[in-house]
Parts: structure tokens; C-alpha cells; sequence
């Protein structure tokens, strides 16, 4: 995980049951980039951010935060 | 749907490319060590290496600023060039300029023992600056892949 911020992507996906692929294709992105976040490998552009907030019906924070402490 | 392909054709080339890229670059290292074990001494045949070699620099430093994949549509090459495989380049470039600096380095020492040309110096600092930023591009594209 990148440090200083964490993501709730892979269980807001799982909660929508929504696979990697689909979720790729709902933000126009690879389903490599959204591997990539999940696993806190890249830190998104606020542009795709927001694609992936859009993608699943929530705001960009509640997708990203950073972490406390 | 037109779409939901051209996401399938990019997951699929994109897997493909990151599976290459380690082969090229492999082939491409392994014609230099032909061409140093055996200098060029001015013959027909060493314009052809040495024209070879340009030919497949030009090709493999294109491919890799602009992503490859000329002949496909524009939404599946845009896909291919998304913001991580951006993300992915710019550190493979950054690889690649370390890497030409600190053999630039090294040949800088050499030379003081070794005569080295100039066309020998060039030949040398390409090939390792785009080698290793192939290398490094691949080794991102791979984990972003596998990680899943």
C-alpha cells in the first residue's frame, strides 16, 4: 500500500459483486488499473478517481482516505 | 458491442505486450554481444549489423514512447496507453537514463585505459538505456497484470 492512503476499491466492488473487468470497462480503464489500485500499487489521478467514483455511485471519499496517524 | 472488444482486445494485447517485451529485449541485448565480441572492421557485413541494430533501436524506443500497437484502433490504443502503462513508462525512462548516466560513467573510465570510438560509444549508451528501461517497462506491466 502507497503510503499515507488506502482505498476501499476492492470491497466497494465486491459489495456490488462487480469483477475487476466489468468495473474496468464501467470507468473506461484496463483491468489493470484497477489491479493496481486495489492493491495500493498506483495512486490514481483525480481524474480517474472521480471515473471510479462515478463507476460505483459514491464519492471519492469513500473510495480513498488517508490513513490516521 | 463494439465497447466491451475493444476492452477484451486491450487486455489481451496489453498481457501480450508484457510478455514480449522481456523476449525483444533479450534478442536485442544478445545482438549487441554479438556485435562487441566482434567489432566492426569496415566489412559489407558489419553495415548491415550496425543497420540492423538502428533498425531495431528506432523500432523498440518508438514502441516504447508511444506504446506500440500502430495498426489498432484508436479507443484500443487508448486503452493501451491508460494512465498506469503512462505511469509504467515514465519510470521505465527513468530506469533507462540512470542506466545510460552510470555507463556513460563507466565508459568514461574505460577510456583512459581502452580506446573506445565514438560510433563504439554510442552503440554502447543506446542499447543499455533502452534496454533497461524495456526491462523495467515489462517488470511493471507484468506485476500489474499478475497481481490481480
Amino acid at each position: 500500500m502507497a503510503e499515507g492512503l488506502s482505498n476501499r476499491l476492492h470491497a466497494l466492488r465486491a459489495e456490488r459483486g462487480l469483477t475487476q473487468a466489468v468495473l474496468a470497462e464501467m470507468a473506461g480503464v484496463t483491468r489493470k488499473t484497477i489491479n493496481t489500485v486495489e492493491n495500493g500499487v498506483f495512486i490514481p489521478s483525480t481524474f480517474l478517481a472521480l471515473k471510479l467514483a462515478r463507476a460505483l455511485g459514491v464519492s471519492v471519499e469513500e473510495i480513498f482516505m488517508l490513513d490516521e496517524g | 458491442m463494439n465497447d466491451k472488444s475493444d476492452f477484451e482486445i486491450a487486455e489481451r494485447l496489453s498481457r501480450r505486450r508484457a510478455r514480449m517485451l522481456p523476449v525483444l529485449t533479450i534478442f536485442f541485448v544478445m545482438q549487441q554481444a554479438a556485435y562487441f565480441s566482434q567489432p566492426d572492421t569496415g566489412r559489407p557485413v558489419d553495415h548491415v549489423r550496425v543497420s540492423a541494430w538502428i533498425a531495431m533501436s528506432v523500432v523498440l524506443l518508438v514502441g516504447l514512447i508511444s506504446g506500440g500497437f500502430w495498426f489498432r484502433r484508436a479507443t484500443v490504443r487508448a486503452l493501451l496507453d491508460d494512465e498506469v502503462t503512462r505511469a509504467h513508462r515514465a519510470r521505465a525512462m527513468e530506469t533507462g537514463f540512470i542506466a545510460a548516466m552510470v555507463a556513460a560513467i563507466a565508459l568514461y573510465f574505460v577510456t583512459l585505459f581502452e580506446p573506445v570510438s565514438g560510433r563504439e560509444a554510442i552503440h554502447l549508451l543506446l542499447s543499455v538505456g533502452i534496454a533497461c528501461a524495456l526491462l523495467r517497462f515489462a517488470m511493471l506491466e507484468r506485476r500489474a497484470h499478475r497481481d490481480g
